[in-house]
Parts: C-alpha cells; structure tokens; sequence
C-alpha cells in the first residue's frame, strides 16, 4: 500500500459576487470594455447604441484594455466604478481574451456593477473554466458566433441587433436566476 | 516537522500508482513518478522550504502555487531533488507580472516556455548545451521543463480544450529546457546580458514558437551567414507583433562569427537591419488589413523595435553547418521574458 500527495490545487477560488440589477436601463450609464480584438469595438459600441436608442440607456463610453489576454487594469475598472452603472465586455473569440472578457466581468461584478461578458462559441469551455477558478462554475455569460473578426459592416450591426437583448437582460436579470435556466 | 497538506490517496501498488496518476487527469500523457510523502520531503529539503512557503500568485486566477504543490509536482515530473532550485526559479518567473501568465499559457497562438538556464548550476546539474541541443537524452532538460508544465496543468488548470486554448500545440510543451555552452562561447553568458553576474546562475523563461532550423555551409563571412539567418527569420512567428527573438549559434556558425570579431550585439544590430519588411507585402499576406496604400512598397516595418530583443546563444553541436532561432509569442508587450536568479 502506497500513499500519493495531490498534485491540484485544492482550495476552490473566492466565491465570485453579483451586484444587485436595476429595474431597467433607463437613463443609466454604460461602460463598453473593448478587449482590442479585431471588430470587438465595432460589435460594443453598436450594442451601445441600441441600449440608449431602445432601452433608453443615458449614454455609453468605451474602455480600451492595454492587450486582450489581460483583465482590464485598475484604471479602467474605478473609472467604470465611478461614472458607468452597467457594464458590458467583449468580444472574446481567442483563448486568453475570451477568458480575460469573461473575468472583466466577474471583476466588476464584485465591484457592484452589473455585467455581461460576450465571448463567442467556441470558446465556452475556456470561459467556463475561467469561471471555475475563481469559484463560480455557472457564471453566466453571453455567447455570440464565432468568427467576428472577418464580418463586413452590415453583419456587424445584425450580431449587435441579435445579442443586445439579451445583454439587456443579463443585465436586468438576477444572475442566479439566470445559472437555474441554464442547462 | 512541517505537515504536509496535500490530500492524500491510498493505492495499493506503485504500479496501480502510475494508472492512478492517469485516471486523475495528472500527467501530461507520459506515466509519471508516483508522489509519495518522503519523494516529497526530498524536494522541499533540496530547497530548504516550508511546504506552505508561496512560490508564486496568479492574480488572473487567484492562485496560489505553494512549495508542496511545486514539490509534488517536481517528483511527478521525474525530476532529481537537486533540480528543485531551477524549478522553483522558474515558477517565480512565470509568476511575474511582466510574463503575465494567462495570456501565454491559454492563447490559441499555443507557445511553449522555453527556459534558458545559466551559470554554474548548468554544469553541476549536466543540463545539456551542445549536441542535439533541443532533443531528447538529458534527465535536466526533459524534467525540470515538464515540472513547470505539470505545475501549470495541476495546479493553475492549464488543461488543452479549458484554459490551454492551443490550436496546433506545441512539443515544446512537455519540455524546453536548454543550457548555454558558456565554457565554449567567446562572448560573455547571456545571463550577464540580463544584469547577472557570471558567477550566479539563473534561468530566463520565454514564451516562445518552437526553434526554426537554418542550414549554410558555404559562408565564411559573418554576414554572408547571417543574411541566411535574416532571410529565414524576416517572414516568422507573427510577424508582425515585434516581439523577442532567440538566435542560436552552434560550434561551426559561433566560430565563422567570432572569428571575425563579431560581438553579440554586432550580431543583433546586423539581423535586426536585414528583417525589414514592406508594408506592401504585409498587406498581401495577410497581416494587415487591405488596401495596399501608396508607398507601402518602400514603407518599412522592422521585425523587432530594438536590436536587444534579439537574444543571441552560443549552444547546440560542436560540428553541423546550423543554426537556429525562436520567436517569442505574440506582441512583446503581452508577456516579456524574465530572468530569475537560481537560489542554491
């Protein structure tokens, strides 16, 4: 009989926090975190625009992070903190910037802003696992198709048409409420 | 004595031991040493650290990497006791903000971590220099590189398919450990180059593209041979993020270029000239977007901001008219190599 030490890490990571959802998106502030991937900006700022223009949402600005493997750094996030009251980060359609995106959100969730995060598909075990570092398997994110960064002008537009209501309701909903739903 | 934390398994045989190992998910595909408790202690007594001692925090995933994970790791890995110090230098390092983990270790782009290691620690552990510089045969080149993958996968969750995104992979991934040949180099060691003294020893991790071979027989000139080398690098790695570079010099192409003088930084200042490209072509291939613009024929982009981002090695065979060079990953601003000094 022989004994072996576990190799893994064993203590799961902090429990990650949701802010409280607001009612609705009127007249609130919007925070657009662009991971620099190609297109990303161009999808973000169209759902920007369709939050002020259909859910009444006061304004939207758009953060720039330094690189797309990293989570925003510090400025971005008391910026975002202090003048924006919702959050939405994107696109993440590689490994270490889908999983960066999805930790944008889990980052400014804990700081009390609702978020969502949008990675496309094929990158959903990655984010998932993202999640499950930091203690929070189910944490929901948002899923676009993959590819982005080929699409013209007008297929920018549908993709932001198609995912700005659910964003809107990612950010209006409870997300444990959401993590029941989810199979 | 400190406890050691770790949960525990009981298997019946060491042969089931090994199976167990696989089951877990543990191993990166070879069979692995079994991690037993006195293995164990062996590793953390080498480096005279407590088992809760933290190596290294991840802050992307708030991990912390402990002694005793690094140690039970190291064992799993193959590695002798007296590794532990290299092991340990090299989990610092990529440890430190600027390698900034999570992007190389889960990016598509699938990088490996090659590890130069210099100064004395390189001989008293005989990590290989020379012949078959990259290739199998060496217990220290094949096993401290696995310990900081297996650490990787275990404890930081580096799994292919989660957070290791890789498209194609690497081979270096199982290992990329190489020494420089110091004691047959006319330059000084390239840890001196990263601010160390000769007689310190240190390892430099690097995310980088597996070595890209070159073949010239004919040159006797120093640049003669080094247009070969420029010519192979100008189109390589992403080509356009400008990120580090490694150029290795064996025996017969360090003596065409010593002979005639040539320091390190003659070296890097000729390859950094040659590897412009037009922005005409980058545009044609691929790696900007279109239109080509006029003047895009003579605009010039250089494939490195900076001649000291080539980093230039003697290692590798005393006899083979090759050469070799890495390109590090991505942009160079998304994970720097760092250089950690080995704690003996």
């Amino acid at each position: 009989m022989i004994e072996l030490l576990n190799p893994t890490r064993e203590a799961a990571g902090a429990q990650a926090s949701y802010a409280p959802r607001p009612q609705s998106l009127k007249g609130l502030r919007i925070g657009l975190v662009d991971n620099t991937k190609f297109n990303s900006d161009g999808i973000l700022k169209r759902v920007g625009d369709i939050l002020v223009s259909k859910y009444g949402a006061a304004s939207h600005k758009i953060y720039r992070k330094r690189w797309p493997s990293v989570p925003a750094h510090e400025e971005i996030l008391q910026d975002i903190q202090e003048n924006c009251d919702v959050m939405v980060a994107g696109v993440g359609d590689c490994g270490s910037c889908s999983s960066g995106t999805v930790l944008d959100g889990i980052l400014l969730e804990m700081r009390n802003i609702p978020s969502a995060s949008i990675v496309t598909h094929l990158f959903i075990n990655t984010s998932k696992a993202m999640s499950k570092q930091w203690g929070d398997p189910q944490y929901p994110f948002l899923v676009m198709e993959h590819p982005i960064a080929n699409l013209s002008e007008e297929e920018l537009q549908k993709r932001a048409e198609h995912i700005a209501p659910k964003v809107a309701e990612l950010l209006l909903t409870d997300p444990n409420l959401f993590k029941e739903a989810r199979p | 004595m400190t406890e050691l934390t770790a949960l525990r398994h009981r298997i019946e045989s060491e042969a089931d031991a090994i199976d167990f190992c696989f089951d877990q998910g543990w191993t990166d595909g070879l069979p692995v040493i079994p991690p037993t408790e006195g293995r164990v202690r062996a590793m953390l007594e080498a480096v005279k650290l407590k088992p809760d001692h933290q190596i290294g925090f991840i802050p992307e995933r708030r991990i912390s990497i402990t002694a005793e994970k690094v140690a039970i790791n190291a064992v799993l890995a193959g590695c002798k006791p007296e590794y532990m110090p290299v092991v340990v230098a090299a989990v610092e390092a990529i440890c430190e903000p600027e390698w900034a983990f999570h992007g190389p270790s889960t990016t598509t782009s699938g990088p490996a971590i090659l590890l130069i290691v210099n100064g004395p620690v390189a001989r008293k552990l005989n990590i290989n220099s020379k012949e078959s510089l990259f290739g199998p045969g060496w217990r220290a080149n094949l096993t401290i590189g696995r310990a900081l993958r297996m650490v990787m996968r275990n404890v930081c969750g580096t799994l292919p398919g989660t957070l290791d995104m890789s498209t194609l992979g690497n081979p270096g991934k199982l290992s990329y450990v190489i020494a420089e040949n110091e004691e047959e180099s006319a330059w000084a060691p390239f840890h001196v180059d990263r601010g160390f003294k000769a007689e310190q020893s240190a390892v430099t991790v690097m995310a980088a593209d597996g070595p890209c071979q070159i073949f010239n027989q004919l040159s006797d000139t120093p640049e003669q041979l080094l247009l070969t080398m420029a010519d192979n690098m100008r189109i390589s790695g992403g080509v356009v993020g400008q990120t580090y570079y490694v150029v290795v010099l064996p025996g017969e192409h360090h003596k065409v270029v010593t002979d005639a003088g040539w320091s390190k930084r003659d070296v890097q200042k000729f390859l950094f000239e040659h590897t412009y490209n037009n922005y005409a072509h980058l545009r044609r291939t691929g790696r900007f977007p279109m239109p080509i613009k006029p003047g895009d024929e003579y605009r010039m982009r250089p494939l490195v901001t900076s001649p000291e981002m080539i980093f230039v090695l003697a290692a590798g065979g005393k006899v083979g008219a090759f050469s070799a060079f890495i390109p590090g990953w991505a942009k160079a601003g998304w994970s720097r190599p760092v250089t950690k000094e080995i704690k003996q």
